[in-house]
């Protein structure tokens, strides 16, 4: 099982890295395109794993984070900013307080109260962001250009933008599989299992969910910053809690728990919208049946069930 | 050097009408076993979340070592050596026996970095703990696959790994056959002169071969504390208890 756990993710990373070099043709930039979007997408999930696959935590508001990182990006370049060196630290920055303002709150609450209180701090932001004149308001706001990296505009071609994307979802990836394999993810997940017997043993779990809420956070801005990028626009809807639900959805299909699942699902979502919405426009019509045989015939998810015992 | 290890003053809770423990008090002094007897309901349970902090008190006094730990939570008694197991068993199914035992012997740090499973010192610990509970052969399997006496050998193997000053064990023996009650009191008997125990039992022929001291246990208060020998002679804790098998 554990040997899945190194395979696929290869294969997948493997992939990904030589689809820029095929003869894709006239429909090349359409597919980057959409591929750039579902690893977007994959960080988002991959770091909503580290919370709900690890640390049992069910965050309906994950998506306040990606709205941060676009947010930071859109602020900036409204004031004439728009490199890596500003736009990083002040997403991370801004997701990081988030996550510990907000988390020292919703930590002390369980279950369906959790739920509730993390989908209304992400509603209050995506109200906040509504009211935000000076950068659209509810419209959104339009970008300039796609963030430079230190004076090099290298995000401006679909490749560019692509590679870029490939790196930090690569990255992520081991970060979270180095997160969740260390005595920190061990004590998370054992949290998850039994928060009691952890007190017992003299570990702190409200601290050891803090930190991953902290992280998680952190990640999935990087997406938000992404993904503003990709559509060099922003607007509230990032912050609506349809997308985090969407996260959610990404996290449970690709198998909570195993890491990489949470990539697998980002595709399988990303790639279904799209491929049913060329069909039809009622395409939600087949989507919600899709996502219930998944969810009935697929246990542990794209995954399969493959978590951590040690 | 004469402080015991753990002591209990007059400690009282209450649970709504209810009084749990109604001026508990004793000493269990480093090396030594003390149990507490009583009937069902007598707030033998309870004394153990009392003492382990998983509960407060309304009013008395827990000392470790002579400091005064009343105010500390479960997490951080269990920080300064006071170490409990649970009546209802409480493992991390999911984790393999030897990852439950190692992480104990990791609390309470964690590092960001390093594959915890790999760490040898922990795993070395754990296993050390393993073999002493006679549960090395299992220690790949899953632990929510054990077998009820089994999840009560490392319930007991994970709290070793803590290394206690003083080790809680909440009906350790329940639910144990024959078999494994001989080596779980062969276990306790082996953990004598390491930590202070205080137990909690049913199994009164254990009880009496094993603790150094008794207190009964009945209706939150003690009605009778003493060595085992004064105990099973006491007329109010024949009356009130042990019946006509003592």
């Amino acid at each position: 099982m554990r040997r899945a756990a190194t395979l696929i993710p290869a294969v997948l990373f493997a992939v990904l890295a030589l689809l820029p070099f095929l003869p894709l043709g006239r429909d090349g930039g359409y597919v980057l395109g959409l591929l750039t979007r579902a690893m977007i997408f994959g960080i988002a999930a991959l770091s909503l794993d580290l919370m709900l696959g690890a640390g049992g935590l069910v965050s309906f508001g994950h998506a306040a984070y990606l709205a941060i990182g676009a947010y930071a990006v859109a602020v900036l370049d409204a004031n004439g900013l728009s490199d890596v060196w500003a736009v990083l630290p002040a997403a991370l920055a801004a997701a990081a307080l988030f996550a510990l303002a907000t988390g020292a709150v919703a930590l002390r609450t369980r279950g369906v109260n959790y739920i509730m209180i993390t989908l209304a701090f992400a509603q209050m932001l995506y109200f906040a962001a509504g009211s935000l004149a000076a950068y659209g308001g509810d419209d959104g706001y339009t970008l300039s250009g796609r963030t430079a990296i230190f004076g090099a505009r290298l995000l401006e071609t679909p490749r560019g933008l692509y590679a870029a994307t490939l790196a930090l979802l690569l990255a992520s990836y081991l970060l979270c599989r180095m997160l969740v394999a260390s005595g920190f993810g061990r004590a998370l997940r054992g949290v998850r299992q039994n928060a009691v017997r952890m007190q017992a043993m003299g570990f702190d779990p409200f601290a050891l969910r803090l930190a991953a809420s902290v992280t998680a956070g952190v990640i999935c801005a990087l997406a938000g910053v992404l993904l503003a990028n990709a559509a060099e626009f922003v607007s509230p809807a990032y912050a609506a809690w349809q997308r985090s639900g969407d996260l959610l959805i990404m996290v449970i299909l690709g198998g909570a728990g195993s890491v990489y699942g949470a990539i697998l699902g980002a595709g399988a979502v990303v790639l279904t919208e799209e491929a049913l919405g060329r069909f039809t426009e009622h395409w939600r019509l087949i989507y919600g049946p899709l996502l219930i045989l998944a969810v009935l015939f697929l246990r542990g998810g794209l995954a399969g069930g493959d978590r951590h015992r040690v | 050097m004469s402080e015991p290890a753990l002591s209990l003053r007059a400690v009282c809770k209450r649970f709504g009408a209810v009084t749990v423990a109604d001026g508990v008090s004793f000493d269990v002094p480093a090396g030594t076993i003390h149990a507490v007897i009583g009937p069902n309901g007598a707030g033998k349970t309870s004394l153990i979340n009392l003492v382990s902090g998983l509960i407060r008190a309304d009013a008395g006094m827990v000392l470790l070592d002579g400091g005064d730990i009343s105010g500390l939570s479960l997490r951080r008694r269990a920080r300064r050596g006071l170490l409990r197991s649970f009546q209802i068993t409480a493992i991390l199914p999911e984790f393999t026996v030897l990852a439950n035992v190692a992480l104990a012997a990791q609390s309470p740090a964690w590092g960001f970095v390093r594959p915890a499973a790999r760490d040898a010192a922990l795993n070395h610990a754990a296993m050390a703990e393993l073999e002493r509970c006679g549960l090395a052969a299992r220690a790949d399997h899953p632990a929510g696959g054990l077998s009820h006496g089994e999840k009560r050998q490392l319930e007991i193997a994970t709290a070793l790994a803590g290394r206690p000053r003083v080790l809680l064990l909440d009906e350790p023996l329940a639910g144990a056959g024959p078999e494994e009650t001989a080596r779980l009191l062969d276990l306790l008997r082996g953990l004598r002169g390491d930590c202070a125990i205080v137990l909690v039992e049913h199994d009164m022929a254990a009880v009496f071969a094993l603790a150094d001291t008794i207190s009964v246990l009945v209706y939150g208060r003690v009605i009778a504390a003493g060595p085992p020998e004064a105990i099973r002679a006491d007329p109010a804790v024949r009356a009130a208890y042990l019946g006509e098998d003592a």
